[in-house]
């Protein structure tokens, strides 16, 4: 179902709560991380606290990398059936063009699957993955990966140790990654972490 | 450790006051360059204390703070980055050593701080700015920094806790012997928030194959909690970017 995100059809779309509290050990670094960098960013918190993510089918409308936030918009369509655009942002171009990205990494009607840290304001958010489909069902599709699973988290290492990098990200960054994923890893990351874009989520 | 911390710094301090030592050759020839953030496990940005000690009033100020209100990033984000906030970037920085002062580059924002070596205090008409008004000297082949006139109003952007217009940051830089690292203790003083000094330390790595990249700032716009961006405006922007 995820490989026809060309249909700019959401498929799907979950809201999932990111458990803040079960993260304690890299807390602290986050919370000192989220400091370092330009950071205007103002998560939506769920009344417990707790952030949340959510999982959409889109395509692509435009992506930038800029100072102090590339930019990306995602045209989707709601369960409703009513479209809606969101604004996601990712690490500063600065840091980005360091690692290998360019205003090509993402091209404009790219379908895609997207999963997003929503910020209080409204369709807009950061990147936390961005599945990028293939021309066709059987093409390999490109998984990058950016905000909440950058550095040596739990999810960075399942996807490690299950999918191909395609050399076209500096790692030694510890910052963004690119992975290929063919349409047979895709099965398989979905049939053992459950759910839309189960394989990107904590 | 935080204990230790403090009395490292509060030990530097004391022999800040006492020191008239001139510049510290081998130090001096130490410093320059482009330093990165070290990677451990996340990127290694800062150790501070777990638990602020702050006064009834920072309680409250920190308390009643929301970003989304109070971080002028949320309405502009090319509002100027600020010390001690700045300390914190996880982006390269470029350390020029002159006969007089110091120019540290900071590819976040764009920003650059100048430290004055020769002793001389702020002018009684220094305005309070961004990077606030810095005086150093070369001490046992340590930099030592005072800042002032910091126009921040939290220590970090985003986390609330409230800096007075009256604090004073003071940063010791050195490098163990044989080490290559740029080690970074700070304090930050500042009696009407804390009711003891705060101690801070980082690290940063030397490169000789990072440059300080230039930041030219684009806004996506402002952040509002009920209007979502205007997305038309924002991708005629955005298409029109080279």
């Amino acid at each position: 179902m995820h490989r026809n995100g060309q249909t700019r059809k959401r498929s799907a779309r979950t809201a999932i709560v990111q458990l803040v509290f079960a993260l304690l050990p890299v807390l602290s670094l986050f919370r000192l991380e989220s400091a370092g960098a330009h950071h205007s960013f103002a998560p939506l918190l769920l009344p417990s606290g707790e952030q949340t993510i959510e999982t959409f089918d889109g395509s692509v409308r435009v992506f930038r990398i800029l100072n102090p936030h590339s930019a990306i918009i995602i045209d989707t369509v709601t369960e409703d059936g009513s479209e809606e655009s969101w604004l996601l942002e990712l690490s500063p171009r600065a840091q980005l063009a360091r690692e290998g990205w360019t205003d090509e990494t993402v091209s404009s009607g790219d379908p895609v699957s997207v999963a997003v840290i929503p910020s209080r304001t409204p369709n807009r958010g950061r990147l936390r993955a961005i599945l990028v489909h293939g021309d066709t069902p059987a093409a390999d599709a490109q998984l990058l990966v950016a905000y909440g699973i950058r550095g040596n988290t739990p999810v960075m290492q399942r996807l490690r140790e299950r999918l191909p990098v395609c050399g076209t990200i500096d790692a030694s960054y510890n910052r963004t990654e690119c992975f290929t994923v063919s349409s047979q890893a895709l099965a398989d990351l979905e049939a053992e972490f459950p759910g839309h874009m189960g394989y990107v989520l904590p | 450790m935080i204990a230790r911390r403090s009395l490292v710094v509060a030990s530097a301090l004391t022999t800040i006051a006492a020191s008239t030592a001139g510049a510290q050759p081998s130090a001096i020839r130490d410093f320059p360059g482009v330093y990165v953030a070290v990677w451990v496990g996340a990127v290694e940005i800062i150790t501070g204390p777990e638990v602020y000690p702050m006064t009834d009033a920072a309680r409250q100020a920190y308390e009643a703070f929301d970003p989304f209100v109070s971080d002028p990033r949320r309405l502009n984000d090319c509002a100027p980055e600020k010390v001690p906030t700045l300390l914190w970037t996880a982006n390269p920085i470029e350390i020029e050593v002159q006969a007089d002062r110091i120019d540290i580059s900071f590819e976040e924002g764009g920003s650059s701080r100048v430290i004055w070596l020769n002793g001389a205090s702020p002018p009684a008409d220094q305005p309070y700015t961004a990077v606030g008004y810095s005086v150093g000297h070369w001490e046992e082949g340590a930099l030592v920094v005072q800042t002032t006139h910091m126009d921040s109003p939290t220590i970090v952007n985003d986390l609330g806790h409230p800096l007075s217009a009256d604090a004073v940051l003071t940063e010791r830089y050195w490098k163990e012997p044989g080490e290559t690292t740029l080690r970074l203790e700070f304090q930050i003083n500042d009696p009407a928030n804390y009711t003891e000094p705060l101690s801070f330390s980082r690290i940063w790595e030397p490169s000789e194959t990072e440059q300080v990249q230039p930041w030219e700032c684009v806004s996506l716009g402002t952040r509002d909690d009920s209007e979502p961006p205007d997305f038309d405006e924002l991708t005629r922007m955005l298409e029109e970017l080279e």
